[in-house]
């Protein structure tokens, strides 16, 4: 049976306010998602308050503002701080995006930020994100050929390669997963929107060979029907990419698969 | 029957079925076929509704007492309830699993079974015997 | 050292609603209502084959001011569930998914909704 709450354990309560920097003048206030593995306590909701003089203009500048200057517990994933490595990804005011990419000033108000959504959290705002990879391990994201090896290269035409773009961008940040309700409630058997646009990216590439045989392994009512098109996977992918026409193109194809047999 | 545990192994193995694949797809279609022919069901209905809503039982024998009229809705009525089981099925392989969402399914099998029936044999005795 | 097992993050409870995520659950909540509302056409069509006895009390009963209020929600949750079928149907042929498009179609799916709801019960009902 899905739990649409949480479990009473898993409840975040009020937490702790740390006090304004001294002699700060321009403010931001953080509501962040603590919990601490080695206590026996639910999550709870800590209160920041960043120095906006003393800081850079992004959210993930303020998580780190908070993590040097204020509390060095602070738990986060972070490396490339420019949208490319997908780890600072986590919900900020309702939606799932990498912090490093998203300013402070497209909000106003208190930042609240979580980890990303249903999903089991590690630490603060660090979710375990090993069922997401072993469903990209469950996609083969590699070109599969039953051909003699070419001598050079496996070559694709101009166009063949241009149907790549839009799909082969995906930094696996996870945003698009994690927002997804169909992945909420079924998310280990639900490959999940970004999984899908990988699979897909492979179902189309001209070079590989086991387009029939993917179909088959994705053919199934929970790791591929449960998309219903709900769409927050495209809305909220930092790179602008759209997972949900792309299980749409996958549903098709099964569809035209079924028909033409 | 205890529900298997899913462990990452089974989620990484592109052979892992959680369903019946074949059926799968065609339930996908099935759901979009009987969907758009449900658009002709809303109009025929609204028809035979606007006619004879509150009309005396004269009136409705003399509307879809005829076969033009009550055979096609007939049809129609049983589509429905193809879509309607379809379409509760999906609602309850998103919520429900193991045990609990087979008997839901055979509960649902037989409502939509019982609506099925009783609106065509309705229907029927209408258009034949008045 | 573990004391307690992993916290689930918050979901529904803290991610900010999106007119398509809206729509997706409409549509099911009016799938849902099609679904117990069917019961309400058979039993009218049932008691109609029966005889004129259960006929009467059944339109007694539909027409009475709670059960013109069913029928008003009912037929406003088929209308919902029909033109969301349709922005289904679109979506299924690739179309209309691309940004302010899948938006625009989710928003159309409500107001038509509305409006065919209180076009057919003025045309039919109201002012017959």
């Amino acid at each position: 049976m899905v739990e649409l709450m949480l479990p009473k354990a898993d409840r975040p309560q009020k937490g702790k306010t740390r006090p304004k920097p001294e002699g700060a003048k321009r403010l931001r206030e953080y509501h962040i998602y603590r919990y601490d593995p080695d206590q026996n306590a639910n999550p709870r909701i800590d209160t920041y308050f960043v120095n906006l003089d003393d800081c850079g203009p992004m959210i993930l500048d303020g998580l780190l503002w908070i993590k040097n200057k204020v509390d060095p517990t602070l738990t986060l994933r972070r490396s490339c701080r420019e949208g490319i490595c997908g780890s600072c990804s986590m919900n900020i005011n309702g939606l799932n995006t990498p912090a490093c990419t998203k300013g402070m000033d497209d909000s106003t108000g208190p930042i609240k930020i979580y980890p990303l959504p249903h999903m089991p959290v590690v630490k603060d705002l660090v979710p375990d994100l090993s069922n997401f990879y072993a469903q990209h391990r469950a996609i083969e994201p590699r070109l599969k050929t039953t051909s003699p090896t070419p001598t050079k290269e496996w070559t694709q035409s101009v166009p063949e390669r241009a149907k790549l773009d839009g799909l082969y961008e995906c930094i696996l940040c996870a945003c698009c997963s994690t927002s997804c309700p169909s992945y909420w409630w079924n998310g280990e058997k639900y490959l999940g929107p970004a999984a899908l646009l990988r699979a897909y990216r492979w179902l189309i590439d001209s070079r590989d060979e086991s387009t029939q045989e993917r179909l088959d392994d994705l053919e199934d009512p929970f790791k591929l029907y449960r998309c219903h098109t709900i769409m927050n996977c495209a809305k909220v992918c930092p790179k602008g990419l759209n997972p949900a026409k792309a299980i749409a193109e996958i549903k098709k194809m099964m569809v035209e698969r079924k028909v033409a047999a | 029957m205890r529900e298997q545990v899913i462990t990452g192994d089974i989620i990484a193995d592109p052979k892992t079925k959680y369903g019946d694949a074949k059926a799968s797809t065609r339930h996908f279609i099935t759901q979009r076929v009987t969907g758009a022919i449900n658009v002709l069901f809303i109009g025929l209905l609204v028809f035979i509704v606007v006619r004879s809503a509150g009309q005396d039982r004269a009136d409705m024998v003399a509307l879809i007492g005829n076969g033009f009229i009550g055979i096609p809705f007939a049809v129609l009525l049983a589509i429905v309830t193809v879509h309607m089981r379809n379409g509760m099925r999906d609602t309850l392989e998103d919520y429900l699993s193991g045990a609990t969402y087979r008997l839901a399914m055979l509960l649902n099998t037989l409502f939509c079974l019982a609506v099925g029936l009783a609106g065509v044999v309705s229907i029927l005795k209408l258009v034949f015997w008045g | 050292m573990t004391v307690r097992s992993r916290p689930t993050s918050p979901h529904l409870q803290i991610y900010r609603w999106t007119i398509t995520m809206a729509m997706s659950i409409a549509h099911r909540a009016t799938g849902i209502a099609n679904y117990v509302g069917s019961a309400l056409l058979v039993l009218w069509l049932a008691a109609a084959a029966i005889g004129p006895e259960p006929l009467n009390v059944v339109n007694a009963i539909y027409g009475s001011w709670f059960g013109q209020l069913v029928l008003f929600a009912y037929s406003r949750s088929l209308f919902h569930h029909m033109l969301g079928g349709l922005r289904h149907f679109v979506w299924d042929f690739i179309e209309m998914m691309e940004p302010g498009q899948r938006e625009a179609i989710a928003r159309a799916n409500l107001v038509a909704s509305i409006a065919l709801t209180l076009l057919v019960w003025t045309v039919f009902v109201w002012v017959r």
